[in-house]
């Protein structure tokens, strides 16, 4: 049965620098002898973890899933893993668009933690106000990423949520 | 007390009925309901939400911050999703938590109807027609005006002898 490509990506709260990707695909192919993966930005460059000089990164065949340490902040990629023949003829590929979130979810979980501590600061205008934005855009990153696939919107918004979580002091 | 998980279903549903509230309450009685009650409810259900994916610390305690900011909608949002939305409604002016009402047309010459949102309710009142039943049996046969109350399967037979007529309204009232 020919390959069914397929990837599901993920992150951790506690490790946020780290994206899990893992391979779902149904199928087989006696042709594919390598992996590779493209992390695209919406700056159009690559990410790939340090020390890496290639624009992709290698995906053992015999590991299901692999970490790549690569984030320092919420990023949104454009996925692409490639199944290849030993002489770099592509069998199959798939693009998939993800927005990792775990920076600002994880602190965003923190101010409702707060909340619970001490109730009144819900009261406070600017302090929920700043929560609420940096809800929407959340959302909108998630949006952008689901309706359209667009990591370019979907990074604006995550860059604007990720000043206010690296500006705390300032908002709450 | 509900799980986490059950909080925020419960959460979410108290946000749609705060959102159906608030412009209603609004225009009735001159606007009581603090307006962001469901964005917040919005708000924190989201935290909660992903507490829960990620297994967070303290998570108890956040989903009883979310549970507490249901309010008022809290006992109709948890009727509402223990029992679906096939049809089931809180009695107004106090059915109570727990008293739900449905009703259905019969069809002509069959001696029972089957209330499926009803399985493994007690049956409290039941009409055929506008005019209440006699006496409510759990088991044997039901002759004259009684009827038979088949909790197992929300079914509700009457007396062979006097099966129903065409699209003959029939309401229950359960818990």
């Amino acid at each position: 049965m020919a390959i069914s490509p397929s990837f599901t990506a993920s992150q951790n709260s506690g490790t946020p620098n780290i994206i899990f990707l893992t391979d779902t695909s149904t199928g087989t192919d006696v042709t594919i002898a390598k992996r590779r993966v493209y992390l695209l930005q919406s700056n159009g460059t690559y990410l790939v973890p340090t020390g890496t000089t290639t624009d992709y990164i290698d995906w053992a065949l015999v590991d299901t899933t692999i970490s790549l340490n690569v984030l320092i902040q919420d990023t949104a990629l454009s996925i692409t893993v490639q199944w290849l023949t030993s002489g770099n003829v592509e069998v199959a590929s798939l693009t998939t668009s993800f927005a990792f979130t775990a920076y600002n979810e994880t602190f965003y979980y923190g101010l409702t933690e707060s909340q619970v501590a001490n109730a009144n600061l819900t009261a406070s205008t600017n302090w929920y106000q700043t929560k609420m934005i940096l809800r929407v855009e959340l959302d909108s990153a998630y949006q952008a990423i689901s309706f359209a696939s667009d990591i370019f919107s979907a990074q604006a918004a995550l860059n604007r949520a990720t000043f206010i979580s690296t500006n705390q002091s300032y908002f709450f | 007390m509900p799980t986490p998980a059950q909080v925020l279903s419960i959460a979410k549903i108290s946000e749609y009925l705060w959102n159906d509230a608030i412009p209603k309450e609004k225009g009735f009685f001159n606007g009581t309901i603090d307006p962001r009650k469901a964005v917040q409810l919005y708000m924190e259900w989201k935290a909660l939400n992903y507490g829960i994916d990620q297994n967070l610390s303290s998570l108890s305690g956040v989903s009883n911050y979310v549970f507490a900011l249901c309010g008022a909608k809290v006992a109709i949002a948890q009727e509402i999703l223990a029992n679906g939305s096939s049809g089931g409604s809180v009695v107004p002016g106090g059915g109570g938590q727990g008293v739900r009402e449905y009703s259905k047309f019969a069809v002509e010459g069959t001696a029972s109807i089957t209330f499926s949102e009803a399985v493994n309710s007690t049956l409290l009142y039941a009409s055929r027609g506008g005019l209440d039943v006699g006496t409510i049996i759990t088991s044997g046969v039901p002759t004259g005006n009684q009827v038979l109350w088949t909790s197992s399967t929300g079914t509700l037979t009457v007396a062979s002898t006097v099966p129903f007529y065409l699209n003959e309204f029939v309401r229950i009232l359960v818990k």
